[in-house]
């Protein structure tokens, strides 16, 4: 087990600095931020000493060499949009990403497991199909949409949540629901296909004929065989949350890392982007170690192999 | 010697204790505290960064002031930390400073602060975004303990109302760095910044000028619209900015207002079709414009024929642009096509989407509209970044034939920050190479007056003649205010909201 984190380790690494890599570039093709925090009719005297002051005028390669050494120290250099260290700038907004993605992915699961549960220990029944009714709706609503009809309805109209920011916890209820959306309608159908399946197993036939009850073998025996893909689903969906909150962030002003990284795009702070990008990248890899370790203890097979 | 009865000595000495706890009263203090929904973060909170929308909003006329104060309603120059100036030549101006003033920092304000100011502006290697402003080189030197002395490397006729764009910081700002604290002598001081949240500003005891009646102003960043307007509906903010049409229905505090920028075309000159007169009044006549500023921009805007709005110097009474006129376009197309110009070259439509909320829908509509009456356009959506090359000069120059779109917003009351930059051969936006037009330019630049004002209408209409610019919409900006507050929007409310306008509702 030890020897396969190891690998897994060092091919994450590896992964990692090619992104970082293919980013730099990318970033550089998109052209200079002068043209960006510069007035449209600047001279070429201020392009050229804006250029200079944030090392935009050296060579592409002479930037990257510069760039390598800075991040081999962990220094990701200054943000030009918010005017302090771009490392400063990502990590504070990874707390609130987490905090936020946390929340969202242990409701996911409260809620898609039993749902699943239920719809596959009932197939074809009013409850199933009640079921695979919300969850299609769920995977299938824009987040966007939901976003801001959740506003308009629950804040403008009932007046019972903030329209945004983080002013109370009922500030949270919102971009939480968003944040689930279609996660818990992914993983009901992906609980339910799973359960399934293993219901159907022989083992767990025989168990029944010998007088188990459905729900002592649906959530002591089976859910557990039927896991992997279950853990594998949700951490997939347990990184989106962590790099792709950007609707949550747009809509609610939530300070998270979806945003910072987008706002780095648009304003062209390649800082921010590599910083981004870097960290991201090492909480995807934790992450996914994450769901390895899971994985092994879900099934013994596993470890041994 | 004054005789006093009995009750008029006691009349007089009421009035004298009246007059006695008059003086004495503290002046009226700051309360309450309001919130104002904003669609972006200042990109720089430094004085001298404050010439752009999102950090001017922020900081003009609330934290930082200049020498002189633009009228909202006229472009008139008035006075702000400077009483009086006058010009001894045609180069230099001496600025007298209003006595009594102090920083946030307390560092009281003189000659030598305001110098400090100026020069810092005004110094290339700090890439201030209000050096641009300036179209030659100007330093600052003290004349004496309150007065000030500004030189201009080439003589600058209007240099009072540029002036008006140099915000004074505190001295004791660093001189090669920008700041993240700004420190100025405006009513409110700068309380406290959240990255990516909020900026609070606090009403400052010590202002030189009348005391504002909001305590504080906590801005905060809501980049949806939607969002922004359901804040006032809610009650959680007492301002939102940049509310679309759909969204102020039904709204009583909802305050349109003119933002001085206009919405137009730019044709590449250098290369044919668009360097042919008849393909460029083609394109004007195809142009529905009420239409556009109707359906597609949401009433966001409205048809206008020229580059500036009516607080410029430069602006033509009456004159509206060519009418919208299809067959007209079709038929101009057609002789231009009869004399063998080459009209079925494509034309790139550089369409930036970042201009004005469905920027990119009217572009659409126009490359459609330009389509029908003939010509072959393509679409090229474009960030500001990836508009650059197409805009600014040298790279514009060499880009195939185009139409850019742009917008342009000038409250200077100056046609000078205009003219020259779009129409001028050194100008960085402009693609128009005329030594006729240069000529004219330069004499309206050291004209003053009426005779400034003259110049710069007589290069307006050449130019809408020629259709060198092809102006499509006035934009038009629209805020909501809560039930709490009063405020009420003027021609500056688009780049800058005065707290210190906004008051506790009666």
């Amino acid at each position: 087990m030890l020897k396969f984190l190891s690998l897994r380790l060092t091919t994450s690494l590896i992964a990692l600095a090619g992104v970082m890599v293919i980013v730099f570039f990318l970033a550089r093709l998109t052209g200079s931020p002068a043209t960006l925090y510069l007035p449209a009719d600047a001279s070429v005297e201020m392009m050229e000493a804006f250029n200079r002051q944030f090392g935009y005028d050296q060579p592409i390669p002479q930037q990257f060499a510069q760039f390598v050494g800075n991040v081999l120290r962990l220094d990701f250099g200054q943000s030009l949009y918010q005017q302090r260290p771009a490392a400063v700038a990502v990590l504070s907004a990874m707390p609130q990403t987490i905090l936020l993605a946390a929340v969202a992915m242990a409701l996911t699961l409260l809620a898609a497991i039993p749902l699943g549960t239920v719809a596959a220990l009932h197939p074809h029944s009013v409850q199933d199909r009640l079921i695979t009714l919300f969850s299609l709706l769920t995977a299938s609503i824009p987040d966007f949409w939901f976003a801001l009809v959740g506003v308009l309805v629950l804040s403008v109209n009932l007046g019972l949540l903030p329209t945004s920011g983080q002013a109370s916890l009922l500030s949270w209820i919102l971009p939480v629901a968003t944040l689930m959306l279609h996660p818990v309608g992914v993983l009901t159908q992906v609980v339910r296909g799973a359960m399934l399946e293993t219901l159907n197993a022989g083992y767990v036939q025989n168990a029944r004929a010998r007088g188990y009850s459905w729900k002592r073998l649906a959530f002591r025996h089976a859910l557990r065989n039927a896991a992997l893909p279950i853990i594998t689903v949700a951490g997939d969906r347990a990184g989106g949350m962590v790099n792709g909150a950007v609707i949550v962030s747009a809509v609610f002003a939530w300070p998270g890392i979806g945003q910072v990284l987008v706002d780095a795009v648009y304003n062209r702070d390649f800082a921010v982007i590599q910083a981004g990008v870097f960290v991201v990248g090492i909480a995807v890899i934790l992450l996914n170690f994450l769901v390895d370790l899971i994985y092994a203890a879900a099934d013994p097979r596993i470890r041994i192999s | 010697m004054i005789n006093l009865s009995k009750s008029g000595l006691a009349w007089t000495l009421l009035a004298a204790q009246a007059g006695l706890a008059f003086a004495a009263a503290p002046a009226l203090t700051a309360e309450g505290s309001i919130i104002l929904a904003m669609p972006a973060e200042p990109t720089s909170v430094d004085a001298c960064d404050d010439s752009t929308r999102a950090n001017a909003r922020v900081l003009r006329g609330n934290v930082v002031e200049a020498l002189t104060r633009l009228d909202p309603q006229s472009g008139a120059v008035g006075p702000l930390l400077a009483t009086e100036w006058s010009s001894p030549d045609n180069k230099s101006w001496l600025f007298t400073i209003r006595p009594g003033v102090t920083f946030h920092d307390g560092t009281p304000l003189d000659a030598a602060a305001v110098a400090f100011g100026i020069n810092r502006s005004m110094n290339p290697d700090l890439t201030c975004q209000t050096l641009s402003l300036f179209p030659t080189k100007t330093t600052a030197t003290v004349e004496s303990d309150m007065v000030v002395r500004i030189t201009t490397e080439e003589p600058d006729p209007i240099l009072p109302a540029r002036i008006a764009y140099i915000d004074l910081p505190s001295p004791k700002t660093p001189e090669a760095a920008k700041s993240d604290t700004p420190i100025g002598t405006g009513p409110y001081q700068f309380a406290g910044r959240e990255i990516g949240q909020s900026i609070t500003l606090s009403a400052f005891d010590g202002y030189w000028g009348e005391a504002p009646e909001i305590a504080e102003a906590t801005y905060v960043w809501r980049a949806e619209a939607t969002i922004r307007a359901s804040m006032i509906k809610t009650g959680e903010a007492d301002i939102a900015y940049d509310i679309p049409t759909h969204e102020a229905e039904g709204q009583a505090n909802a305050q349109q207002y003119l933002t001085n920028g206009v919405f137009y075309l730019r044709p590449m000159l250098q290369k044919p079709p668009l360097d042919d007169l008849r393909v460029r009044q083609a394109i004007a006549s195809s142009i529905d414009k009420a239409t556009l500023a109707e359906v597609l921009m949401d009433n966001s805007g409205t048809p206008t024929g020229q580059l500036v709005t009516q607080l410029i110097n430069g602006y033509v009474p009456d004159y509206t642009g060519m009418p919208y006129d299809l067959e007209k376009a079709k038929a101009l197309f057609a002789e231009a096509k009869a004399a063998g110009v080459a009209v079925d070259t494509p034309i790139t439509l550089v369409a930036r989407t970042d201009l004005f909320s469905g920027a990119e829908e009217v572009s659409q509509a126009i490359q459609q509209m330009i389509q029908q009456a003939g010509f072959t356009v393509t679409l090229k959506s474009v960030d500001t970044v990836g508009w650059s090359p197409w805009a600014r000069k040298p790279d514009s120059l060499t880009q195939p034939v185009n139409l850019l779109t742009s917008s342009h917003n000038n409250i200077s009351g100056d046609g000078s920050l205009t003219f020259p930059n779009f129409l001028g051969s050194g100008g960085r936006l402009s693609v128009v190479d005329n030594a006729e037009l240069d000529a004219k330019l330069a004499a309206a630049a050291t004209a003053s007056g009426e005779d400034r004002a003259a110049a710069y209408r007589e290069i307006a209409q050449y130019a809408y003649d020629q259709e060198l610019v092809i102006p499509v919409a006035a934009l038009q900006g629209l805020l909501l205010t809560s039930d709490r507050i009063a405020y009420e929007a003027d021609g500056f409310t688009d780049i800058e909201l005065h707290l210190s306008d906004v008051k506790h509702k009666q």
